[in-house]
């Protein structure tokens, strides 16, 4: 119940920070290097792009699939068909996001605290997902009822 | 005893379809880490080999590269740390060298905004020891090329006499002028010339003066460039 509350929370702080993302992506601020530290707007290297969809837009839509899934999952306890979406979602979002953390730091050499906050809310979801989808290993899920 | 049997089947089924999904998910990763190679970086760096500092027939005199009496001036203030810069080099600086500038159109000013660190004031000297030997944008573009991480060593003075050698420059006189120091406070005059001028970031180009802050693409640079000319 709690780690349900705590899942929908953390997916729409998640869903926030990747629209903030691909806004800035949108409104077509220029990459520059700023004096105080590093280089800005990580979010319009080449590698923001993913065959012309912003990767930034891939995390909105990645979040909002979960935010819809956490609602389903709050309201039918225990189904295990949102579950394992949310554990697979969040796996490869969290994969995902560690490799775009990798090109940050030894490719692009610059960091963006947005994208970073990103990967770790992710990392979360993914994390209290195994315990979500651990309820149903134990067959917790169907005997409770 | 039948309720028991049933959490078992849930446990199989749970566990076979998080496998599934385990191996989908990753896949799905792999398939955008393929796909998010940046398309423009195979072509660019192929054509890199084939790139030149200065274009053949092109006059270059010290910072500034193409005809004197161009009608455009395209001011670029840079750090040969800031991998922006190095990006608008290889890209929009590149095409304009195929086109506006050997056409006379258009003439490139490079400044030295050098803010990311002691390396970057040593590269943007070292630049100034290869313009005494009439070798501005070769070394210019040689630094942009050797780019690597910010202040790592990458531009320590080892490497900026290797540069000036691969160069073919005289590396006696090279070496004598990097140490002499003569045109480190240059660099920093020129660092404060930016900031008097509204520099703040790397890269600024002003196009006749238009500012650009950050890197365009070479599309915008022309669209600027095509708005200046009309006034």
């Amino acid at each position: 119940m709690w780690r349900n509350i705590v899942m929908l929370a953390l997916s729409i702080a998640g869903t926030a920070v990747a629209a903030y993302l691909t806004w800035v992506h949108y409104s077509g601020n220029l990459a520059l290097c700023l004096g105080t530290g590093g280089c800005e707007k990580v979010q319009t290297s080449a590698y923001s792009v993913v065959m012309g969809v912003p990767v930034a837009l891939l995390g909105l839509l990645m979040y909002l699939a979960l935010d819809v899934l956490l609602v389903w999952l709050f309201l039918t306890k225990d189904n295990v068909l949102p579950a394992v979406a949310i554990f697979g979602i969040s796996l490869a979002g969290t994969l995902y996001s560690a490799y775009l953390t990798y090109l940050e730091l030894y490719v692009i050499h610059a960091i963006c605290p947005w994208c970073v906050t990103s990967a770790v809310i992710i990392t979360l979801l993914f994390l209290l997902s195994i315990a979500e989808m651990s309820r149903f290993y134990r067959g917790e899920a169907v005997t409770e009822s | 005893m039948s309720q028991s049997r049933r959490a078992t089947q849930t446990n199989r089924a749970a566990l076979v379809l998080s496998l599934v999904v385990v191996v989908v998910a990753v896949v799905i990763v792999a398939l955008l880490i393929v796909l998010n190679r940046p398309a423009s970086t195979t072509p660019e760096s192929a054509s890199n080999r084939n790139q030149v500092a200065v274009p053949t027939g092109v006059p270059a005199e010290g910072n500034v590269m193409g005809d004197p009496n161009a009608p455009v001036t395209v001011e670029v203030w840079a750090d040969y740390q800031c991998p922006y810069c190095r990006e608008f080099v290889m890209g929009p600086e590149a095409q304009l060298k195929k086109t506006l500038i050997p056409e006379g159109k258009v003439k490139l000013v490079y400044r030295n905004f050098a803010f990311i660190g002691q390396e970057s004031v040593d590269a943007a000297a070292a630049a100034y020891c290869a313009q005494d030997q009439g070798r501005f944008w070769d070394y210019n573009y040689k630094l942009f090329s050797e780019q690597g991480a910010e202040n790592s060593g990458t531009f320590s003075k080892a490497n900026l006499i290797r540069f000036a050698s691969d160069l073919g420059l005289n590396v006696a006189q090279f070496r004598a002028c990097l140490d002499s120091g003569k045109y480190l406070s240059k660099v920093q005059a020129d660092t404060q010339d930016g900031r008097a001028k509204g520099v703040r970031a790397t890269p600024t180009i002003f196009v006749n003066g238009e500012k650009i802050e950050g890197l365009p693409s070479y599309e915008q640079l022309v669209q600027v460039i095509n708005s200046v000319q009309s006034k």
